[in-house]
């Protein structure tokens, strides 16, 4: 994992979090704001380019 | 008794429906101060079903594979009729108007309902008041805490669960009983109050691999306006238990699970496994079907996403109603974007294929079903990766996530006396062949477990 898109991934989500939530709050959601970066980043470094899957099937 | 053969015994006429659900009225009267499974027990409705089922059956009729048994329903159903809160204080006084679907299937198969069991609040990982039977300082799991709990403890024979993460298949191995998630989109999800579309499966705690076939016959009911022809013409479970003419192909997933599984679980499942093989069953390793890790991010994404998609126009009215961690998972939730989603929703689609094939080239495949025995009550689910307080969810994740049908069977004790269990994954709507082997299993095993509630009943004297 690429650690400085995490870094900045996270930074942008506690961001999001006080502009959205405060600051009181984004501070207690930390932790989970934390993984959610995390498991973002490894979506995006984890699978092929869009243009390889052009039949995308969004059904659950 | 089980339900196969509390079912028998009234239809033969050796037991009636009043007698057997005043006995387990009574088995709650003992037990529930301490366990807490349900949230409602309806002593009279359920005894006035009972009483018109015993008419019905003196009549000469029986409604179906369930007459007469009496079954708790997770307080996620709506009930009509009968308080359903969803654990939450939002809905304290709601009381629907209608059954969920699979509540009107269990209702025509003759069951009668007993009343509502403890759910976590929104069927997240808060934690429930319902303890473990086995050690009232553990935790009975969750989502589906009452249900395991109360089918373990011998308050009802069996109960409904749901599942969008481990909330069916954890508590079941916590509690030492069977649990199935079937198939997603097998039963019909009409009147459960929605956790996350895409992965909420309803799901069946007993104690049995014969009685989860008799429930879920009954819970899939009648469904011909499905587009697929295998929920529109779905088999008698129970009829082909017996029928594996030879001992199963077993697919043992030792990466990813028994790396992450405690030592004295993995060493309880390696010799079960042995076991499996000494019977006959033909062992083989199969390697688990992805990226472990970008499956669980990819679940907890989708997860977070839909569950507060789902709370939205509660959650903008009433959020200081919501426990801190529920709170907390729908307020990051509002926060992912949907590209992320859209990459979530990719790596299922990969996902299920690679599972669907690896469970195609066996009758099941094997795992634990929990990393551990059930921990100690406690914890603090806001701190950083903290366990979940009704335990780890991502041993039974990959099979919510991907859809297929997951079954929990007891397999034993840790050194303190606590349940451990295997699971068993088929393929999609294969629930057949999955009941099929787990019912050899089971059998090949020999592990019938009972908590020492016993003790409890005489210090509550």
């Amino acid at each position: 994992m690429d650690s400085r898109e995490l870094e900045t991934t996270k930074q942008r989500l506690i961001q999001l979090a006080k502009e959205t939530w405060g600051n009181d709050r984004a501070e207690l959601l930390r932790p989970m704001l934390e993984q959610t970066a995390e498991h973002m980043v490894r979506l995006r470094a984890s699978l092929p380019p869009i243009r390889e899957e052009p039949a995308f099937d969004v059904e659950a | 008794m089980t339900a196969s053969q509390a079912s028998a015994a009234i239809r033969d006429g050796q037991l009636t429906s009043v007698e057997l659900v005043s006995s387990c009225l009574s088995r709650i009267r003992e037990l529930e101060s301490r366990i807490q499974a349900w949230v409602t027990v309806d002593d009279e409705g359920a005894l006035e079903q009972a009483t018109r089922l015993d008419i019905e059956m003196e009549a000469g009729t029986t409604k179906g594979a369930l007459h007469g048994v009496p079954v708790g329903i997770k307080d996620l159903y709506c009930t009509a009729g009968l308080k359903t809160t969803a654990g939450s204080p939002i809905l304290a006084d709601f009381v629907p108007d209608h059954d969920a679907a699979v509540v009107a299937n269990l209702r025509r198969a003759g069951a009668v309902v007993l009343g509502k069991t403890v759910t976590t609040e929104w069927a997240a990982s808060d934690a429930p008041p319902t303890r473990n039977p086995w050690n009232l300082a553990h935790t009975p799991g969750g989502s589906s805490s009452g249900s395991g709990a109360a089918v373990a403890s011998r308050m009802c024979p069996g109960a409904t669960g749901t599942q969008a993460a481990g909330s069916v298949v954890r508590p079941a191995a916590y509690n030492g009983v069977v649990g199935l998630k079937p198939t997603y989109g097998l039963l019909d999800r009409t009147g459960l109050m929605s956790h996350c579309w895409s992965v909420d499966h309803p799901g069946i705690l007993v104690r049995t691999v014969e009685d989860a076939a008799i429930f879920l016959e009954a819970m899939v009911g009648q469904r011909p306006e499905s587009d697929t022809e295998k929920i529109r013409t779905v088999p008698r479970y129970s009829d082909g238990l017996g029928r594996l003419d030879e001992a199963p192909r077993i697919g043992f997933m030792r990466q990813f699970y028994m790396e992450a599984a405690s030592k004295e679980l993995a060493a309880h499942v390696e010799s079960t496994v042995q076991l499996l093989a000494s019977a006959g069953a033909e062992i083989i390793d199969v390697t688990f079907p992805g990226d472990p890790e970008l499956v669980l991010a990819a679940h907890w994404t989708i997860m977070k996403v839909e569950f507060a998609a789902a709370q939205e126009g509660l959650f903008a009215e009433k959020s200081e109603m919501y426990s801190p961690h529920v709170r907390g998972l729908i307020e990051v939730g509002q926060l992912i974007p949907g590209s992320a989603y859209v990459q979530a929703l990719r790596v299922r689609n990969r996902f299920r294929r690679s599972a669907s094939a690896a469970a195609d080239r066996v009758d099941a495949l094997l795992a634990p079903a929990a990393e551990a025995a059930p921990e100690i009550l406690g914890g603090n689910a806001l701190a950083p990766k903290a366990v979940p307080q009704t335990g780890d969810h991502s041993f039974q994740m990959p099979w919510s996530f991907s859809g297929l049908p997951a079954l929990s069977l007891p397999s034993g004790l840790n050194s303190q006396g606590l349940p451990l269990a295997i699971q068993l994954i088929g393929a999609p709507l294969s629930e057949d062949l999955l009941l099929q082997t787990a019912a050899w299993c089971e059998r090949a095993l020999g592990v019938s477990l009972q908590p020492p509630v016993e003790d409890l009943i005489a210090k509550g004297r």
